[in-house]
């Protein structure tokens, strides 16, 4: 392509591109160096004024005021253009609660289409009530360092499809349904490292729910004796693919998946010596999966299912199961494992096991 | 100089469709449907019934086109593939092969964005306007200025004030 540069190897080319693809190419960068683009020439004043995207990062600020004034004038500097993505990320040391507050409503105003709020506090904190009926929200991420998450008893979100909690705890099991199911069209629920130390039953009942990815508590986190109260009860009559990874032994219902197309498991915890309570709880998740076309199972979960390798005969039938991929040790007592979910497929085309170096546990 | 689309792993490469499209210089390309589709200008040409003989592109040039159906060619094979192999492998494929794609100077980098906004081939817009955003990030506004051969064409009133407005963007 040599012969393109030669002409006109010296023109500004990238100030004659028209305003939409610069604000594309700001979209893609941090606010602050959006901002900077204003000193570039008279051309790019205004144009970060309505740039779709604002990403705030607490973490390149060192004095809280610095961070605080910093949004403040963006959003003070903000014409009416919506905003696309809002992303906040701080902790309380940058920035006192209550600003967060007029942030949130200013996105919110902004008839903000996705919301990624990263807030790390050890104080009590909650988010602001409009978030919650925001007609326009179709992404909301949220992470709070292991904060509760304080739901109003007033929660309607008509356009959300992504729910991303991470790191966060839910405040009651009542709150925590209502939320799930005040969204209804939502499509993609994400769950990871949520502390269910609140709750009875984490119930997910969703007829919309295309795609439930729930990843535990990571271990060193957990109780001490491996197991937790909380039932998580599940009924997704429309989910296409479940992401389900087990570091505590939860004691998981799967009352309706009857769509179900892609399912990925993974238990690594200690059973310790209770082998039928093990196999019974496999068992029984196993069938809440078993309208899976595509079934993923962590070598992981094969090492922990071996020591019951012997009792496990009879897995419960995948008859619409096309393709297995395994990740495992090769093990007599794996193998065995490998088996007896071959003998659950009795229309599998595909398998694929990923064999692991012994490693002695 | 018409190009051949023969190295399509795909089913869809032997028999399927194939469109012409002519360059703003007049060089006519021979490509399969599924590639030309990547762009949704072009789609929407022919929903609305212009997939005649030959798709007239005036905005891009031969030399840019070329490099342009590269891109779309290979994503049609990468996103066979994904449906094969599955996302993961495909991802680290793709990932590869677009920033070895995307190492190229400004100009051509101008060139190449115009064609994928012209064109509306999001996947294109997207990668060429990350490249421009990276080159930008972190970078003082002199060096960005320089980077693209931008004009200062503020009054060192003007740029003064500027920076009072907004100093906390450069510390």
């Amino acid at each position: 392509m040599e012969a393109l540069g030669n002409q006109r190897e010296s023109c500004d080319r990238i100030s004659e591109l028209p305003d939409s693809v610069i604000q594309h190419i700001l979209s893609f960068l941090p606010v602050k160096d959006v901002i900077r683009t204003s000193f570039l020439s008279k051309r790019w004043k205004y144009l970060w004024t309505s740039v779709p995207n604002l990403d705030f990062d607490g973490l390149v600020f060192s004095p809280k005021t610095k961070f605080m004034n910093f949004v403040d004038s963006v959003l003070l500097r903000r014409n009416g253009a919506a905003i696309q993505k809002f992303r906040l990320s701080f902790g309380d040391y940058y920035c006192d609660g209550s600003r967060v507050h007029t942030w949130i409503d200013a996105a919110v105003t902004h008839n903000v289409r996705e919301l990624d709020f990263f807030y790390y506090t050890s104080k009590h904190f909650d988010l602001p009530i409009c978030l919650y009926t925001c007609k326009s929200l179709t992404v909301l991420k949220l992470n709070l360092n292991f904060a509760t998450l304080n739901l109003p008893s007033s929660i309607y979100l008509p356009s959300l499809k992504t729910l991303q909690l991470s790191s966060l705890a839910f405040p009651n099991d009542d709150l925590t349904e209502k939320l799930f199911s005040s969204c209804p069209i939502l499509e993609s629920l994400i769950l990871r490292d949520c502390a269910l130390g609140n709750l009875k039953i984490l119930r997910i009942c969703s007829s919309s729910l295309q795609r439930l990815s729930i990843d535990g508590l990571p271990k060193e986190l957990g109780l001490s004796n491996g197991t937790i109260a909380c039932q998580i009860k599940v009924s997704t009559p429309r989910l296409l693919s479940f992401e389900y990874s087990d570091h505590m032994g939860q004691d998981i219902s799967i009352e309706n998946m009857s769509s179900l197309e892609y399912a990925y498991i993974s238990f690594d915890f200690d059973w310790e010596e209770n082998e039928p309570l093990c196999v019974h709880c496999v068992t029984k998740f196993l069938r809440g999966l078993s309208n899976a076309k595509v079934l993923k199972v962590s070598s992981t979960s094969i090492q922990l299912l071996s020591p019951a390798s012997n009792s496990l005969g009879r897995l419960p039938m995948f008859y619409n199961l096309s393709r297995l991929n395994l990740g495992a040790a090769a093990t007599k007592e794996n193998i065995r494992v490998i088996t007896s979910f071959l003998h659950s497929a009795p229309n599998l085309e595909i398998l694929a096991i990923a064999f692991l170096s012994l490693v002695s546990r | 100089m018409a190009s051949s689309s023969s190295s399509l792993p795909s089913p869809s490469s032997s028999s399927s469709k194939k469109f012409i499209l002519r360059s703003s210089d007049g060089k006519h390309f021979e490509v399969d449907e599924a590639v030309a589709l990547q762009s949704e200008m072009i789609k929407q040409m022919v929903e609305d019934g212009f997939g005649g003989d030959v798709i007239p592109l005036l905005n891009v040039s031969s030399i840019v086109l070329s490099k342009v159906i590269d891109y779309c060619k290979k994503h049609v094979e990468l996103d066979f593939k994904k449906k094969m192999d599955g996302d993961n492998e495909a991802h680290e494929e793709i990932k590869n092969w677009d920033s070895e794609y995307i190492n190229v100077g400004v100009d051509e980098l101008y060139h190449l964005i115009m064609a994928a906004n012209y064109l509306h081939i999001k996947g294109l817009l997207d990668l060429t306007c990350q490249k421009v955003a990276d080159i930008i990030k972190g970078k003082q506004p002199e060096q960005i200025r320089k980077i693209f051969n931008i004009e200062n064409d503020f009054t060192p009133e003007e740029e003064q004030e500027i920076r009072k407005e907004h100093s906390w963007a450069f510390e």
